[in-house]
């Protein structure tokens, strides 16, 4: 730790921008439904829509994390490797933020960060048409995800993915993704 | 062949096939991180049930919450029963349950019943 860190600072802004959940680490089937359920505890009580896709985008997130990340952890009670990464929710009076951010092979980065602007330009029926494709596509070999988890991130809150890349080193990037869901007015 | 029973817990779906009566129910939350091996089992069932021509069938999807990875399990399910129903003189019905004010949940059911030839029945509760 950098002898100028000062664990208040980073509590303070924490406060200061409403924010209601953080983890770092690996995150677990066991975690994220705990994670999962508090969230849903706390953000149903304005409307029950939107509690329920703050839960979900909470989950794809999360579960993108466990399963991309190219930072991992041996998971003993899962028996394999499971992602490493940061999650972190906020509340404003008009809305919530649920981001993720973890490392990424920089090989993959440009591959992502096209599908993000793809489906960000997507209207509703093209999103719809798109996730139904997707959906109807062979599974990956190489991953048990549906790949359909960016879409539905955004047809459930109608915003657009903000992706953000940041250098780590020749290999590693992270990637940050946060998704905006407005509540209603 | 037996009935299948999975008991639903944390990101678990509760599972009731009845062999007897032809209603096979699951219910509850399904986020499983890994949706091919926990459908497995049921799978199976499944395909050896259908093995079996001419069975009514009642399907009862009475879901609060899945994750994006279930809902290929579930289009893979619906693929099933169509092809049971148009080659092996299957009755299917599929009754999808939605909370009254869940309005994802229902148009999700909408949204499987335009991809595949089945009698739906969309039932707020």
């Amino acid at each position: 730790m950098d002898k100028d860190f000062k664990v208040y600072n980073f509590y303070k802004q924490m406060q200061v921008n409403s924010v209601i959940l953080s983890f770092k680490g690996a995150v677990s089937q066991d975690l994220l439904s705990r994670l999962a359920g508090s969230l849903k505890k706390k953000s149903i009580k304005d409307d029950p829509n939107i509690g329920r896709r703050v839960f979900g985008i909470f989950i794809e997130l999360s579960q993108n994390v466990h399963l991309h990340s190219a930072e991992k952890s041996y998971s003993l009670a899962e028996d394999r490797p499971i992602g490493v990464g940061f999650l972190l929710v906020s509340e404003a009076d008009d809305c919530y933020w649920v981001s993720s951010s973890n490392l990424i092979k920089k090989e993959k980065v440009t591959h992502v960060n096209q599908r993000c602007a793809h489906i960000n330009g997507l209207d509703e029926e093209g999103l719809k048409a798109f996730y139904k494709e997707q959906r109807r596509a062979p599974q990956r070999t190489d991953s048990p995800g549906a790949n359909i988890g960016l879409i539905e991130m955004v047809r459930k809150s109608g915003n657009p993915l903000d992706v953000q890349f940041f250098d780590v080193d020749s290999e590693n990037s992270i990637i940050t993704l946060t998704v905006k869901l407005d509540k209603p007015r | 062949m037996e009935n299948l029973n999975i008991t639903g817990e944390n990101y678990i779906p509760a599972v009731n096939f009845d062999l007897a009566t032809g209603v096979l129910e699951i219910a509850g939350e399904s986020y499983h991180e890994y949706t091919i091996e926990f459908y497995q089992p049921i799978f199976n069932w499944l395909n050896a049930y259908l093995s079996e021509p001419n069975r009514t069938i009642t399907f009862n999807f009475r879901m609060t919450y899945y994750n994006t990875s279930t809902s290929r399990r579930f289009l893979e399910i619906f693929d099933l029963l169509e092809e049971y129903q148009n080659e092996k003189g299957g009755k299917v019905t599929v009754n999808w349950y939605y909370q009254k004010d869940d309005v994802d949940m229902l148009e999700s059911g909408e949204e499987y019943s335009e991809d595949v030839d089945l009698t739906f029945n969309l039932l707020p509760y």
